[in-house]
């Protein structure tokens, strides 16, 4: 057990190490304070720090860093400056920021270009779309630029549920998806993503408004969604139809390299 | 010695405040003002008005608290 003791301001703490990645703030044998590093399905080790005063979270937090390689990860609410701080005083610094969108579903249908219809996914053509995406993901801005929050990634595709997609078809051929999750108060637009040769025709805003349009016939108002604010085709979409800037998530990183 | 957690409760989410902070209306009435724990940070979990959630009262002070877990409605 590797543990050591500090007075932190007014309460006396003990840190301790409880698992390989799991560390306890103890104040009189009560755990007032928790570190743990998890490695998310990407293989990136996302790290969080639970505590009730600021020097608490500094010594939680360097008994984490001091003990687990680079790159590490972590996430804050871009509103919360006080983590925000004591996250950087840690020595992590911001590698990427995303908008949180407030989207309401009672908006303007879009016109679709000649020749495309939208349809509800069937799985095997989905399943080559979104391989396709991926792949031209990979050529160009790479998943790591992607958002933190990532679904398992299986050797062949991305697709878990084929139920959560709305698809664009072209003569036949899948050219651009979106994938709702129906939360029950508040669903998540998830991903958008039309192939990089039918970009720039309408195809994405279409099938966005689609599926808001049939959230909105549920009795559903608004769903969010989440934006990396560099993705400058991505912000105008959501700017565009109307969606609302509600917060922003702060993705901070240590890396020696 | 085997190490104990704080108190924890179940509430309802009554309103979302800046720097993400959420007041909580706890079964007793009570309304303590509290933030996400790392663990909901990190897993992306929305948190939004009328969410029944599990919040762990500070020691030190029983009118703050941090989410722990958010119920499926």
């Amino acid at each position: 057990m590797d543990t050591s003791r500090f007075t932190a301001g007014e309460p006396a703490i003990e840190i301790t190490q409880v698992a390989p990645a799991c560390w306890h703030a103890l104040d009189g044998g009560r755990v007032t304070g928790r570190a743990e590093a998890g490695a998310r399905p990407d293989g990136r080790v996302f790290l969080s720090v639970d505590a009730w005063h600021r020097s608490v979270f500094d010594r939680l937090a360097a008994a984490m860093l001091a003990a687990l390689p680079d790159p590490l990860h972590t996430v804050v609410d871009g509103t919360d400056h006080e983590l925000l701080a004591s996250w950087q005083a840690a020595g992590l610094t911001i590698r990427r920021c995303e908008w949180e969108y407030v989207v309401p579903t009672a908006v303007e249908p879009t016109a679709l270009p000649p020749g495309v219809t939208i349809e509800p996914a069937a799985e095997g053509p989905l399943r080559a779309l979104d391989r396709i995406v991926r792949a031209e993901v990979e050529a160009t801005v790479d998943w790591a630029e992607m958002p933190a929050e990532v679904l398992p990634w299986q050797r062949t595709d991305t697709v878990v549920d084929p139920k959560k997609y709305t698809v664009a078809v072209e003569n036949g051929e899948y050219v651009g998806l979106v994938r709702i999750v129906r939360a029950a108060r508040l669903p998540r637009i998830g991903l958008v993503a039309v192939r990089a040769d039918r970009q720039r025709h309408g195809i994405a805003r279409a099938l966005l408004t689609h599926s808001l349009n049939t959230l909105h016939r549920n009795g559903i108002s608004h769903a969010y969604a989440e934006v990396n604010e560099t993705n400058t085709a991505a912000t105008a979409l959501f700017d565009g139809i109307g969606a609302r800037r509600a917060d922003s998530i702060v993705e901070l990183m240590r890396d020696g390299k | 010695m085997a190490s104990k957690g704080g108190i924890e409760v179940e509430g309802t989410v009554v309103e979302c405040l800046r720097d993400a902070k959420f007041t909580v209306e706890l079964a007793n009435g009570h309304h303590v003002l509290a933030h996400i724990s790392g663990k909901i940070r990190k897993n992306f979990i929305k948190i939004v008005p009328y969410d029944r959630v599990l919040v762990e009262l500070s020691p030190y002070d029983l009118d703050r608290g941090r989410i722990l877990f958010r119920y499926r409605s």
